[in-house]
């Protein structure tokens, strides 16, 4: 009986120890919008443990859809947007999320938002499962 | 003179007007404003400095920056009557005269000489082409509603016309440096 408390707890403590080493999400925001209207949101993502983390989907409670996109320059010199299926956080790094590069795209806004206004932002995980961040409407 | 060269000198002096033609916008297209009024664009505007920028409101990012960099822009040159602001679209598809009134007024755009533009598709698009805007439609993503929306690759660019139609200045939009491009528009706005 002891030996599978002890058992217990010895499987309990990573998952104890875990939070620290989740991945994180820092200085979220998105810029205001009118409600059914498509915005842009920004993050600022790291990842301190030793093993790299994958976000493959992302929603949000003001979008009724959202993805992750990238910003991408054409060889004739225009700009454009492409969704990407997932976003890898190496090991130890950050990744920030930031206007003309990385961003997320939320898709036709349950409400409008304006500056100060939050909006709660759901990603998933592949090794924390569905981790949350809060939002705030910067301009 | 053969007419062979005839031709040859006639193709070299219309390519030469053509290159003299890319720094003032061969003519205008007539463009509604989000005032209500129509503007032969941009001839209207002549006797005016005109900061020309093009963005579409359903673009989150590379638009959103440069109606970011001209708001600043225009808080240091806005109140000069010399200075105009136009934005004009690059999806008259679905930029109506009603969805620019509800951007300006979520972007809190000055109602007063600055105007969003749109029109026809084949008035606007002939406005990019005179300043050598492309705008082409790039992938189209399926909401899970079923709704499909498109997306534009487009130039990032402002342009600045002088008092006489020409355009003097071309840089990116969404990246420019507002208090550098705020003097360089306040000294076209006061050059003789």
């Amino acid at each position: 009986m002891i030996r599978l408390l002890v058992g217990v707890l010895c499987l309990a403590y990573p998952l104890q120890a875990q939070p620290s080493l989740q991945t994180q999400f820092h200085g979220g925001w998105v810029y205001s919008a009118d409600s059914g209207a498509i915005t842009g949101a920004f993050v600022t993502i790291k990842n301190p443990s030793p093993e790299p983390d994958t976000i493959v989907a992302v929603r949000a409670d003001c979008a009724e859809h959202v993805e992750m996109h990238t910003t991408i320059r054409n060889s004739d010199g225009t700009m454009g947007m492409r969704p990407i299926a997932e976003l890898i956080i190496p090991a130890r790094k950050t990744v920030v999320l930031k206007p003309r590069s990385l961003h997320l795209m939320l898709y036709r806004m349950r409400r409008t938002l304006r500056k100060g206004d939050r909006c709660i932002v759901f990603f998933r995980s592949k090794r924390h499962g569905e981790l949350s961040a809060e939002f705030e409407v910067r301009r | 003179m053969s007419r062979v060269w005839v031709r040859v000198l006639a193709l070299l002096i219309g390519g030469l007007l053509l290159g003299c033609e890319a720094t003032s916008p061969p003519s205008s297209s007539p463009l509604v404003a989000t005032n209500g009024r129509t503007y032969v664009f941009p001839a209207d505007l002549r006797g005016k400095v005109v900061v020309v920028s093009f963005i579409y409101t359903h673009c989150p990012d590379i638009c959103r920056m440069t109606i970011g960099q001209m708001l600043e822009v225009w808080q240091r040159v806005g109140a000069d009557t010399n200075i105009v602001f136009a934005t004009v679209t690059l999806d008259p598809a679905r930029d109506t005269l009603e969805t620019l009134r509800q951007y300006a007024e979520v972007w809190q755009i000055p109602s007063h000489r600055w105007l969003l533009l749109t029109g026809t598709i084949a008035d606007v698009e002939r406005v990019h082409e005179m300043f050598g805007v492309i705008a082409r439609k790039s992938y189209t993503e399926r909401l899970p509603s079923g709704e499909e929306v498109y997306f534009i690759d487009h130039t990032d660019a402002v342009f600045l016309l002088d008092q006489q139609g020409i355009i003097r200045d071309r840089r990116e939009g969404s990246s420019l440096d507002a208090t550098a491009y705020a003097n360089l528009v306040k000294r076209y706005a006061h050059s003789p």
